[in-house]
């Protein structure tokens, strides 16, 4: 039955009023400071007051569960609900970790950390989240946040570089997957005098397993190295990425030690986390930019090299 | 019939979008051209400072990020609080907390004394803490200064859209009727239309110089240019080629005549346009890009009653 004109133009008014806007309410303002001193970094190093901890880091499974240790809190450095992870967190070496974890959790103490920052719209706020040194007590441990350390280097006084492994027994997402879904992901960035306002809708896959080439020679940074390096999947072939990504060694860590004398042409198989690369965003958003949507800027945290 | 008015909808988007991507050229250019953002981050920091702006800003550190002498655009906040402290402690490397007092003391009677004294006393001896509040209290007076910019833009942003409009003669209600009556013209401002709405910026290292400190491809000024097929399309719709043969060919071709002809008709629908265009490139963008997916969920149904 043919529906009348006038009928179907309400319809597609209704549509259009309920129709998702790019980044509708889910956005982080962030300093520009922030922004600008953080986008060549691997690691983040702050104060963080532990607020809830898991009791026991999550199981390794075939089916998603990965085997970090989730803490949820606060820390004046980053002025956002801030989520804190710990990588192969159930291995003996991480047992002082561990250890420290559960004596510090709800003690009101900041200690200090450090990790590889991470912003990433995985479980983002059903509003905007701004910078600022009053950020309120989560109530678990995964409050709605972007910005996590994620994996841990430092907790207290102790060392976790070495749990920047592949993780045994758990099945991270195929390149092809993981990629495909990056590459399709849009950003609304807008930047003001102060702040550097971030949108999206929330993104997915966490760990990928696939293989780099590098197209330059590392570049040393601060605190680890980065890498230009073209996408492979576990075959060699190329992955649909637009030019080549950048990945981020944390230094210190067996994948940063593996990285440093590679060159151009070499290739490793790695297993990473995606986050927003800052160094874009700052280079665009430098100047004041009204609200713009990019394709989205990310780079990998390279948590392990696989001995292939 | 009906999915004609959407397309009708999309191609006015779609023509709204393109103008103002020609605006923000226009606006980016003056701007440039007249170092509006400069002048109005002067003009912040002397709200904030009064008298003492001048010698804050003819700091070494802050005159660098200036190019070729021009005001910078912007100053990092942490670096102007470093800047106000080494003033006030006249030029001192590592000045003290004395030092800094010192020199609220000379400013006691000033506008930069009033209001460094609470925040640099509200730290105590701690000048770090002294440095971030007057970095906070930067930030909140840049965040004034960027709403004074936002609303001179807008106003030069109308006017380069009444410009823009009379200088294409960018009808609304003409270009409704363009697309309306002309099938082709409505199916080829619709497939421009759609490659526009799926193409969003790409930010990137360039092949040659891969993490220099130069702006990334995919800048904002790359995206304000029109390919080759927007322009064909645009010229479709706007101009003066049919108006102007039109008043040629007539026997009078006096004053009232022009009026009549190049003008009277169109001023609602120039109206229309200008206050569409100013509203700016990222709402039509949205708009198009949602018009894109209602007609993407709508096509199958409007081709069966079709």
């Amino acid at each position: 039955m043919a529906r009348k004109p006038g009928w179907r133009c309400c319809g597609w008014l209704a549509a259009l009023l309920v129709a998702p806007a790019p980044a509708a309410g889910q956005a982080v303002a962030l300093d520009r400071e922030f922004v600008r001193t953080s986008r060549n970094r691997a690691v983040l190093q702050l104060h963080f007051t532990i607020d809830k901890a898991h009791k026991n880091p999550n199981p390794v499974s075939r089916n998603g569960e990965d085997g970090d240790l989730h803490m949820a809190g606060r820390s004046a450095e980053v002025g956002l609900p801030l989520v804190v992870e710990i990588v192969n967190a159930g291995k003996n070496p991480q047992k002082p970790a561990r250890d420290f974890v559960r004596l510090n959790t709800g003690t009101d103490q900041a200690v200090p950390l450090a990790g590889a920052w991470r912003l990433w719209f995985e479980h983002p706020p059903a509003g905007l989240q701004v910078q600022n040194p009053n950020v309120p007590k989560p109530a678990g441990t995964n409050p709605d946040h972007v910005y996590e350390i994620h994996p841990v280097t430092q907790i207290g006084p102790v060392s976790i570089l070495s749990s920047f492994v592949p993780i045994a027994g758990f099945e991270a997402y195929d390149a092809d997957t993981a990629f495909s879904y990056y590459e399709s992901l849009d950003l609304t960035v807008q930047s003001g005098p102060s702040r550097v306002l971030l949108g999206a809708k929330k993104a997915k896959y966490n760990y990928a397993e696939f293989r780099i080439e590098l197209t330059r020679k590392p570049r040393e940074i601060a605190d680890g190295y980065t890498v230009m390096a073209k996408v492979l999947d576990l075959e060699g072939n190329p992955v649909a990425t637009s030019g080549a990504r950048r990945m981020v060694f944390v230094g210190g860590t067996a994948p940063a030690e593996r990285v440093r004398n590679l060159t151009k042409g070499d290739r490793l198989h790695v297993l990473g986390i995606p986050r927003i690369n800052l160094d874009l965003i700052w280079r665009f958003a430098r100047d004041p930019v009204p609200p713009t949507v990019v394709k989205l800027p990310y780079e990998m945290i390279i948590v392990g090299v696989f001995p292939d | 019939m009906s999915l004609s008015i959407l397309d009708v909808c999309i191609g006015l988007s779609f023509a709204y979008l393109l103008l103002a991507l020609i605006c923000t050229m226009v606006n980016e250019w003056l701007a440039g051209l007249f170092g509006w953002r400069g002048k109005m981050l002067v003009r912040g920091v002397r709200s904030l400072l009064g008298e003492m702006a001048d010698e804050v800003l003819s700091h070494p550190l802050i005159r660098s990020l200036g190019r070729k002498g021009a005001p910078p655009s912007y100053i990092p906040s942490s670096l102007f609080a470093r800047v106000v402290m080494n003033v006030l402690a006249k030029g001192q490397e590592t000045p003290t907390v004395e030092q800094v007092r010192l020199g609220l003391d000379r400013l006691a009677n000033q506008e930069a004394g009033r209001a460094l004294r609470p925040l640099v006393y509200a730290a105590g001896s701690d000048l770090a803490a002294a440095e971030r509040a007057i970095a906070g209290w930067f930030d909140s007076g840049m965040d004034r200064v960027s709403g004074w910019y936002r609303r001179k833009m807008q106003a030069v942003t109308l006017l380069a859209a009444l410009v823009v409009t009379l200088v294409t003669n960018a009808d609304t209600l003409e270009m409704a009727r363009k697309l309306w009556v002309n099938p082709a013209l409505r199916a080829a401002v619709v497939e421009q239309a759609k490659a526009r709405a799926n193409q969003p910026i790409v930010l990137e290292y360039s092949e040659a110089e891969p993490e220099s400190t130069q702006p990334v491809s995919g800048s904002a000024s790359a995206q304000t240019g029109l390919s080759p097929e927007q322009e064909k399309v645009l010229g479709q719709l706007l101009g003066w080629s049919a108006e102007w043969e039109k008043f040629r060919s007539g026997a009078e071709q006096d004053v009232a005549a022009f009026l009549r002809i190049l003008v009277v008709p169109h001023l609602l629908g120039w109206l229309l346009t200008a206050a569409a265009v100013s509203v700016g490139a990222p709402f039509w963008f949205d708009v198009l890009n949602k018009f894109i997916q209602v007609r993407g969920s709508v096509k199958p149904a409007a081709a069966k009653t079709t």
